[in-house]
């Protein structure tokens, strides 16, 4: 229904500028010459940034009048218009025939509309033929309530309505049982209580499509005999898809088809210079992290006692046990949400593009697989340091915990890294405070 | 260590060791930050700044998230069955002390002096403990 009420918007808009325009004029072909003017000077720029989509309304617009075979324009006909256009944008003549092919379908299966010029909403209203046509006061204008009309009917008068609503190229056209000139007094017989209930009740009775169709029918022609006018600007003036009026439409698949770095130091040294202080602080800081996962995993070890290199402990009751099994699947957790053993992984299998990004020069292939490399050397260690030390008592760890351990420390870091406010940190830091001190 | 709380608890023991890796962990997030912050030089932090900004052309063996499920799972096992084989080796006594030798005094019992002992255990906790005199 968005898609629905944007292309409403758009068209009251259009049909807004193109009400001023019509009203000057007095036969059909200046009518639409001033409405081509207006249309040009009322929409600017933004002709042709809506002009891309006239195909695609036109098409689905002809889709779904062949199919459906009836001028019921439901919802679906609004979720077929998204498709994608055509490479190749059909010249002016195919244009010209597949419109008249759609008019000729189309119009004669669409209700008749009728529109006044001092409609509220820029003149788009729906005509009332039966029961009280022979009024001939303009009480087409029934405010809001537009009573609904067979689809069906088609006689001679209605044929020669649509006939001049196509001329003119637009669904905004006086009514021809109005004078011209007295739009202000064509709803004079509305005012009258008992037309408007008999109105009311012609409403009621009807049996055709419910006014959301209507609604739709009348968006979607008024659409289309509006890009109809705009169609030869199309090409000229709105090359590209993406930026236009009507991006709703238009399918988002080259925003997937790049990817933002990872926020980290291999990151870093991926995009740096080679011979720079941010390469050399990046190299510097993965090791130093590397170095400190290495030595705590040499310390764990004992190489010495081939029997328990890993230094397991003896007779640890079963509730331990069950807790390393917990912290194993917790390790699972950790590397894979928040390491880099993951991250490198992936950085490795992922492949290099070789179309680097303009500006990051330095972005060579070699330093994509030494940072994923590295990467995946510290995430190993760790998970090895995280493995060896659930299943055994520790030395170097008690020297973390003395400087990292601490939980203000701690959540120092995880403030640090989720990028939290200090009213965050603080109240994470509160029950951390009241437990462990 | 019965003044710290709970977190220095014995039985807190394995969740404590997640929080002191996690820092070491979170060493190089910590350090971009820190650059990205200005709390170093000024190229540090342009192009820590640049990092965040630049977009790269996506790889065409792009890993998807099966892969990263095979990732995970494959870890997964890759820890368990160590972690399955520690524990059933803890249950039957292979990190026990296998040998433990006592030397005895002549107080007692004076014959004893002149003999060592030996404390053998096999890897089965059920099975009777050896003793050895020799």
């Amino acid at each position: 229904m968005s898609t629905l009420r944007d292309l409403e918007e758009r068209v009251v808009l259009s049909a807004a500028g193109a009400t001023n325009a019509k009203a000057k004029a007095s036969t059909a072909l200046e009518q639409q010459q001033d409405q081509q003017d207006a249309m040009a000077n009322a929409k600017g720029s933004a002709a042709k940034r809506s002009s891309p989509t006239a195909e695609e309304v036109l098409s689905a617009l002809e889709q779904d009048a062949v199919a459906k075979g009836s001028a019921k324009l439901s919802s679906t006909s609004t979720t077929a218009v998204r498709h994608k256009l055509p490479d190749k944008m059909p010249d002016e003549e195919t244009v010209s025939t597949r419109l008249a092919a759609l008019e000729q379908d189309t119009v004669a299966k669409l209700p008749v509309r009728v529109v006044n010029d001092n409609s509220p909403i820029g003149g788009v209203k729906m005509a009332e033929k039966a029961p009280f046509t022979g009024n001939g006061n303009g009480n087409n204008g029934a405010n809001d309530v537009s009573p609904t009309k067979d689809a069906n009917v088609s006689n001679d008068e209605d044929e020669e309505i649509a006939t001049a609503l196509l001329e003119t190229g637009d669904g905004i056209k006086k009514s021809p049982s109005a004078p011209a000139g007295t739009g202000d007094d064509a709803d004079a017989g509305v005012t009258d209580p008992l037309m408007m209930k008999v109105v009311e009740e012609a409403a009621a009775a009807a049996s055709g499509p419910s006014t959301l169709e209507m609604t739709a029918q009348r968006l979607l022609h008024a659409a289309v005999t509006t890009t109809k006018e705009n169609y030869k600007r199309v090409e000229r003036f709105a090359p590209d898809i993406e930026k236009d009026m009507f991006n709703f439409l238009a399918p988002t698949e080259a925003l997937e088809e790049q990817v933002r770095l990872r926020e980290d130091i291999y990151s870093l040294i991926y995009t740096a210079h080679p011979i720079s202080q941010e390469f050399i602080y990046a190299i510097f800081v993965c090791g130093l992290q590397s170095t400190l996962l290495w030595l705590i995993l040499v310390d764990l070890v004992d190489f010495s006692n081939p029997d328990n290199r890993m230094k397991v402990p003896a007779g640890v009751p079963v509730t331990v046990n069950v807790a390393q099994g917990l912290g194993t699947i917790l390790i699972v957790y950790i590397v894979a949400v928040f390491g880099d053993l993951t991250s490198g992984l992936i950085r490795l299998f992922d492949g290099h593009e070789n179309t680097r990004p303009d500006d990051c020069p330095h972005a060579t292939r070699i330093k994509w697989f030494l940072s994923g490399i590295l990467q995946l050397q510290v995430g190993l260690t760790m998970a090895m340091d995280l493995f060896i030390l659930m299943l055994q008592a520790t030395n170097v760890i008690g020297m973390c915990l003395n400087f990292a351990g601490k939980v203000p420390l701690s959540a120092f870091s995880l403030y640090f890294c989720t990028g939290w406010r200090m009213k965050e940190f603080f109240f994470t830091l509160l029950p951390f405070l009241f437990v462990f001190m | 260590m019965e003044d710290e709380g709970i977190f220095f608890h014995p039985a807190a023991f394995p969740f404590r060791i997640y929080v002191a890796l996690h820092f070491v962990q979170d060493i190089d997030d910590v350090a971009f930050l820190v650059g990205k912050y200005g709390f170093l030089t000024r190229p540090i932090q342009n192009e820590c700044i640049r990092v965040t900004q630049i977009v790269v052309p996506k790889g065409r063996k792009r890993v998807n998230k099966f892969t990263r499920r095979i990732f995970t799972i494959s870890f997964l096992i890759l820890l368990l069955v160590p972690y399955g084989v520690v524990v059933s080796r803890q249950w039957h006594g292979v990190y026990v002390c296998q040998n433990i030798y006592v030397q005895f005094g002549d107080a007692y019992f004076p014959e004893l002096g002149k003999r060592k002992a030996s404390l053998s255990f096999s890897h089965h906790l059920s099975n009777p403990n050896v003793l050895l005199l020799y």
